[in-house]
């Protein structure tokens, strides 16, 4: 189909579901960050308070985190009338307290967030959505692949595998149906981007899905959400009921032969339904543990059929790149990996939140220009989560990328990064990663139900001045990355390699030799 | 993607430098253990698909990254697979130890467990582990049979995937929970015996470390010996494990065999302890002065020639045995026609299948199933009506359990009982008790008035169907629904489905629900009419599966059992009984066609029949209205039974002959599916006991003898392999096969010649009776003979359970089965528990015209209101059958046993 009849559908919508007679907006920022700080008051209270010139509507929050309540609007006549406003109503406006930190980072996926409604379609096309798809429709399918391929794309779970290669993949498998999974479970601690992303940009997201569902050649998307992300749940049913009604998804999407579904799940619970092909099992209504590969999912998974399953913030990357072109989109981030990353940053910092920035920013940078913290002041970097490690402060000028970080233990993942302060006992919190490892363990492997306890017993053990067991906390967590059959499994002895690696003296105590 | 990469090429790895040739689509752990370098592989069963969960299998592969599991990793040409350098091993030893630390009693040196698991940790030398211990569920011994020890348990899955889609398809445990507190339980973690559990014990056989074994210990050192289940038609492969004293102390599942694919229900596993029970008959019984005596053979059957040459013609009737072999059957029909000159011999199908028989003879030319159990796994449809196939064909009900899960099949059940397989049901149909025929016409009125016909194989394969079409033209949805009480939606969908299934073809399967009516030929014919009209029949996944009960019933049939045909269906004829007596040494064979067994019963009240000869079967408690027949056979002038236990029958026989069980002789068994096995001789025969056809030989050659009939060299077999080559060379479907092919398994027949590999399913191009298949028609008669009034206001249903096989005898006699069973259980709705006054659990009467019997109540909502339950096995002296009506089937002359009114009163 012509680009020109797609651009055109998109600009019928956009009268349709616009704003009519030139009234303005405010949009208070809730998000599940934001909601425990009072937003929803917020939202409330402006509903009642403001004329009826004003609309007052929700959009997600913009990943400034720390400054919550916020409040957007472009109205500035309004906003200079904020006085008007009864006197317990307590936010901010977005623009002054949060400008700088997001005029920092470089957004691609979390795009207007916070300067958009997330709720109706008017503002995401205002902004230029859609038009990836237009693209992406007026191109042949395998134009669509080839387009993303050069952009370099890698998925944003953590894995960092390239996203060609996955579509690639389960397009090589015969079959007569191929299912395309959205893994929305973010599942870890200190990780909140693809909540951000879907109460910010539910739209964006399912652009990027049906980008992808297009190139693949794929009917069926599901989007498995986080039990626990209820507004994110809430804004993506809200928009996919939305993109329906609108003849952007469903039959005949933008007008054009292309149809797609979304089917939305809510995840099972746990962190291991993160692991795609334990998700499939849920998905299934199978027992919650890993599948073994192969087959992969995208040869055999959902139903036996090949299964493409992508990250959130992968798929939000999409628009963009078939907007603005792969060139652009590579002008950020390194050679092998390029575009941004979100970085959820938490812990002994100034300003929490969600962070876009390039792939390779250091690490100190994030913690300084975002976090407004010195990372000499830490006593340690949790970087990835809890499978990944623990960086001493002085390796915190290396960047982040995908793989091993410090070609040792620690892991970007998901993005994941949590400053520890001072007076922080570094075994505590390698315990704390290595408990989470263990009581999230599924069961089904022996390495790792039975070796994540016992990692735990020997950390316990050398804490309390007990012989040297660095060689047996070496060899057992070794051994479960090795061993195990799954990713979680294969990285939950990372934090105590993470420990021993990069703080050797902490654990070691330089008393009798261990008998064996 | 498997099964097309099975056994096509060859490929070429190397195991620690050695060179291996392996079948593609084989894992790499297949390619270790074909060099015979050992590792460890807990989790993974020879049979069952990887799991991966122990993780003791890792090996290193040159060139790729790590240290994968063997088990789940595909073998690919020019691999180099290590196993035993010291990082893997290292690697392999850091996982055993952790895997010991579960189980400490295990690991300790001194322990008494003999397990796969023990015997790799000593070969390991993990002795001791350096764990501290974490505190385990305890055991669940609620179950009879066996324990589950969490104490002992490694948590490799094995059973609960043997349980699920590795096997069984039952379901009953899993793993539980998560993490540290993982554990093999059931659903809600209730005790097993409380769970779907069916005690089928395939859990215990793959379990690597004892955690699940049985109550008893069985002793290590031992033979094994293959050879084929006594218990239903499905046919499974057992291997009996025999002691230094001839007795046998496990039954094992039998992977190679084709039907029954390694798995076993709870009577295959577990009740075989009827062979060596302390009731077995050793020694012949005659009667003196009124009381059986002990005796020896000459004397035994000296008296049952003697009396036996004075009925010789038509006062003499036999009954043969289903249970018994092919070769007994054979030679105990040559002894009825040629010693005694009589056609009336007949055996149990009458009283089960004979409808289904008959029909099918009519319509097609032969009465046997026309498809196989794989047909069921690769069907897209299956119908399943009359037949509560999980109680009575647990392992065939296994195999129609994964083609529904693991294949997407859609199922439809049909029954007035909620069977436990409606819980896998897309439709389940209810009918009111007797109306199978307006049911079944009914769909077949769908089929027809949507156009979803077959027409192709209507218009080239078949003839009465504008006859028939115009019998069904009435039974309108709406006017079915108003006859057998079903939606008449739930009638169309069924029929959309069957007629055009989602893939692949429509299986129809049926049990005795169909046939002890007195419309049993009619149900019979309605089910064929559908395959007719729908073409479901002649190809792969489709089919006629009449599922027969009898672990040999299918060839007592074939080996002429029957007072209509000789071996091989081939009716009497001048030809045939020219082509027997030339056969059988120019004799003088009976030309009329025979009495069947319940005509055989009312000439006994006739006086015509005046001597019987009854072999493995008890008709004392398998006729209906057992009151009556007792009367009955205590007017014949002589009896002979021949038996392994002493029957209700064999009370009030003049002479009782001991044979020996299915262990204790070599022969055949036919199953459902028309595999022709081998059974093996696993112990010796107990006391004097003899195989049946040794007796029936031997007796033939003494009445041979007395008579100067001239005939003993026609009973002078060495061994049953001379038997079978004579059946077979008399039996142009079985010419094919020989014990030398069976050794390799069993062959489906027909098998006309020796290079023939037997057939899956039938009527592919034609049909014995000819090229074209008959529709033929009926219309809804009365639902039954006896219908509920104010003084027997309950239909009383009979039918089997699980852990009893027909009425007992043999089950009683088994621990485990009586264990799980002990007492006549009495299904009601808990609804008519109110109404009558009774309460779960009450120790109850019911009654009939004819009889009482007293039982436990069951509240179950598997009855609807009005209607009961009460399986026919006879437990503390009560047993269904003396309640029973005796109205027969006009056509195939079986009796109503399904349908008969009662009243239930306290005790």
């Amino acid at each position: 189909m012509h680009r020109r009849e797609l651009l055109g559908f998109i600009s019928n919508a956009r009268k349709r579901v616009g704003l009519q007679g030139g009234r303005s907006k405010l949009l208070v920022q809730v998000g599940h960050c934001s909601m425990a700080v009072g937003a929803l008051e917020v939202l409330n209270d402006l509903r009642r308070e403001v004329s009826d010139e004003i609309v007052v509507e929700e959009s997600g929050c913009d990943g400034a985190c720390f400054a919550g309540p916020k409040v957007f609007t472009s109205d500035n006549v309004f906003k200079a009338s904020r006085e008007s406003l009864s006197e317990d109503l307590s936010f901010n406006w977005a623009s002054g307290v949060s400008q700088k930190y997001i005029s920092d980072q470089h957004r691609i996926a979390m795009k207007d967030i916070g300067n958009m409604s997330a709720v109706g379609l008017d503002d995401y096309l205002d902004k230029g959505g859609f038009i990836g798809l237009a693209t992406a429709l007026s191109l042949l399918s395998d134009d669509v692949l080839n387009i993303v391929e050069k952009s370099g794309l890698r998925g944003r779970g953590g894995a960092y595998f390239p996203v060609h290669l996955k579509w690639r993949s389960a397009l090589s498998v015969e079959s007569a149906n191929r299912v395309m999974v959205v893994n929305a479970e973010e599942g870890e601690p200190g990780i909140f981007k693809d909540r951000h992303l879907m109460e910010g940009a539910p739209y964006r997201l399912i652009e990027g899905a049906l980008i992808s569902a297009f190139a693949t050649g794929i009917k069926n998307i599901f989007l498995y959400v986080n039990a626990e992300a209820e507004l994110a749940y809430q804004r993506m049913k809200e928009a996919v009921d939305v993109s329906v009604r609108e003849g952007f998804l469903g039959e005949g999407v933008l007008g054009s032969d292309f149809s797609a579904n979304i089917k939305i799940i809510r995840g099972a619970g746990g962190y291991v339904c993160g692991e795609e092909s334990t998700l499939l099992n849920t998905m299934e209504g199978k027992r919650r543990e890993p599948r073994l590969r192969p087959p992969f999912p995208t040869e055999s998974g959902y139903k036996n059929q090949p299964t493409i399953v992508n990250n959130v913030e992968t798929l939000c990357n999409i628009p963009y790149i078939l907007s603005y072109g792969d060139d652009e989109f590579r002008k950020q981030g390194l050679d092998d990996c390029p575009g941004t990353k979100i970085v959820s940053l938490s812990g002994k910092v100034e300003n929490p939140g969600a962070i876009e920035v390039p792939m390779g920013t250091p690490i100190a940078e994030i913690l300084r220009v975002f976090g407004g913290v010195e990372p000499e002041k830490l006593t340690g970097i949790a970087v990835g989560g809890p499978s990944s490690g623990i960086l001493p402060s002085e390796k915190s000028i290396l960047p982040i990328r995908p793989g091993l970080i410090d070609d040792n233990s620690v892991m970007l993942g998901a993005g994941g990064i949590i400053a520890l302060g001072e007076n922080r006992n570094i075994i505590d919190s390698v315990t704390s990663l290595a408990e989470y490892n263990s009581s999230e363990s599924c069961g089904k492997c022996t390495p790792c139900r039975e070796g994540t306890p016992r990692l735990l017993e020997l950390l316990a053990l050398s804490k309390n001045e007990s012989p040297n067991l660095n060689d047996e906390l070496y060899k057992l967590a070794n051994a479960i990355n090795q061993a195990s059959l799954c990713g979680l499994g294969q990285a939950a002895g990372n934090p105590i390699l993470s420990l021993l690696h990069h703080f050797p003296g902490t654990v070691l105590h330089e008393s009798k030799a261990k008998g064996s | 993607m498997k099964a097309k990469l099975r056994g096509v090429d060859l490929i070429n790895v190397t195991v620690n430098g050695k060179k291996i040739s392996l079948d593609g689509g084989g894992s790499v752990l297949d390619a270790i253990n074909l060099s015979g370098t050992p590792i460890s592989q807990l989790c993974k069963d020879p049979d069952m698909k990887p799991i991966g969960a122990c993780r003791t299998c890792l090996v290193k592969i040159g060139g790729v990254r790590g240290f994968p599991a063997s088990c789940s990793t595909p073998a690919s040409d020019g691999m180099d697979i290590i196993t035993d350098s010291d990082d893997v091993e290292g690697l392999r030893n850091t996982v055993l130890e952790l895997t010991a630390a579960m189980t400490p009693d295990i690991a300790d040196q001194n322990s008494q467990n003999s397990s796969e698991f023990s015997k790799l940790l000593h070969r390991s030398n993990i002795n001791k582990s350096k764990w501290d211990v974490r505190t385990r569920e305890p055991v669940d011994d609620s179950n009879p049979v066996f324990n589950i020890s969490m104490d002992s348990c490694i948590l490799c899955g094995r059973c609960a995937q043997a349980c699920q889609s590795g096997h069984q398809f039952i379901g009953a445990i899993d793993v539980l929970n998560s993490g540290q507190t993982a554990k093999i339980g059931t659903f809600m973690d209730k005790p097993l015996l409380e769970s779907v559990c069916t005690t089928c014990g395939q859990c215990l056989s793959v379990c690597p470390t004892g955690a699940i074994s049985t109550k008893e210990v069985v002793p290590e050192i031992s033979e094994t010996i293959t050879t084929t289940c006594p218990y239903c038609g499905v046919g499974c492969g057992i291997k009996a494990k025999v002691n230094s004293d001839d007795n046998i102390i496990e039954m094992l599942d039998d992977p190679e065999n084709a039907s029954s694919l390694g798995m076993l229900c709870v009577k295959g596993r577990f009740g075989y302890t009827f062979v060596h029970h302390e009731d077995r008959l050793t020694e012949p019984l005659v009667r003196k002065e009124g009381v059986l005596v002990p005796t020896t053979w000459d004397e035994a059957l000296e008296v049952v020639a003697t009396r036996l040459s004075k009925y010789r013609g038509d006062s003499f009737a036999t009954l043969c045995s289903a249970k018994a072999t092919n070769e007994d059957g054979y030679i105990q029909q040559k002894f009825s026609r040629l010693v005694m000159q009589s056609n009336h011999i007949d055996h149990c199908t009458r009283l089960c299948h004979s409808p289904s028989v008959e029909a099918m003879l009519t319509s097609l030319g032969s009465g046997a199933t026309s498809n196989s159990y794989i047909d069921y796994e690769e069907a897209g449809c299956l119908v399943i009506i009359g037949s509560d196939a999980n109680s009575n064909h647990p392992v065939a009900a296994s195999r129609m359990r994964r083609a529904i899960v693991e294949k997407g099949a859609k199922l439809i059940v049909i029954n007035p009982r909620r069977i436990d397989m409606c819980d896998y049901a897309d439709i389940w149909l209810r009918p009111r008790p007797g109306t199978d025929v307006a049911l079944l016409n009914g769909i077949a009125n769908v089929i027809l008035s949507e156009g979803l016909q077959d027409q192709k194989f209507i218009d080239d394969r078949t003839e009465g169907y504008d006859e028939w079409k115009e019998t069904v033209a009435k039974y309108t949805p709406d006017y079915v629904e108003s006859l057998t009480g079903v939606d008449a939606e739930d009638i169309i969908q069924a029929a959309r489905i069957y007629a055009t299934p989602p893939f692949s073809g429509s299986c129809l399967i049926w049990g005795m629900g169909i046939t002890q009516h007195t419309m049993g030929t009619a149900n019979a014919h309605g089910l064929l009419n559908l395959a007719f009209v729908s073409g479901q029949l002649g190809k792969p996944g489709s089919g006629v599966s009449p599922l027969r009960g009898q672990n040999n019933v299918q060839g007592c049939g074939d080996a002429g059992c029957l007072p209509n045909a000789f071996p091989g269906y081939q009716t009497i004829s001048d030809s045939t009984v020219k082509k027997f007596s030339g056969a059988w040494g120019g004799n003088v064979l009976p030309d009329e066609v025979g009495l069947v067994i319940t005509d055989m019963v009312r000439e006994i009240d006739n006086g015509r029949i005046k001597a019987m000869y009854v072999t493995g079967e008890n008709p004392l408690l398998s006729e209906p209205d057992l009151n009556h027949a007792e009367e009955t056979f205590k007017k014949l002038d002589f009896l002979v039974v021949q038996d392994i236990f002493l029957h209700e029958t064999a009370e009030i026989a003049d002479v009782v002959l001991p044979a020996c069980s299915f262990a204790e002789k070599d022969g055949t068994f036919t199953n459902s599916e028309r595999r022709v096995q081998r059974v093996r001789k696993v112990v010796d025969p107990l006391g004097s006991s003899m195989p049946d056809w040794e007796i029936l030989c031997k007796l033939s050659r003494i009445i041979s003898d007395k008579n100067g009939l001239g005939i003993e060299k026609e009973f002078g077999y060495e061994n049953t392999s001379d038997i079978w080559d004579e059946m077979a060379a008399l039996t142009p479907v079985l010419s094919g096969i020989n014990y030398d092919r069976l050794d390799s398994g069993g062959i489906q027949w027909p098998c006309p010649s020796i290079d023939h590999p037997g057939t899956r399913y039938l009527y592919e191009k034609d049909f014995p009776r000819g090229p074209r298949a008959k529709f033929v028609g009926f219309d809804q008669g009365p639902v039954a003979d006896e219908m509920p009034n104010k003084r027997f206001p309950l239909i009383l249903n009979t039918g089997r359970i699980l852990y009893h096989w027909h009425g007992g005898t043999i089950t009683r006699r088994a621990s485990g089965l009586m264990a799980r069973a002990p007492e006549l259980e009495i299904a009601i709705n808990p609804s008519d528990g109110s109404k009558y006054n009774v309460l779960d659990g009450e120790w109850v009467s019911i009654r009939s015209r004819r009889g009482e019997v007293e039982g436990r109540i069951t509240y179950t909502d598997k009855m609807r209101s009005g209607e009961i339950f009460i399986p026919f096995v006879k437990l503390q002296k009560h047993a269904a059958n003396f309640l029973t009506n005796a109205a027969l089937d006009p056509n195939s002359r079986i009796p109503e046993y399904k349908v008969c009114a009662v009243r239930l009163e306290k005790v």
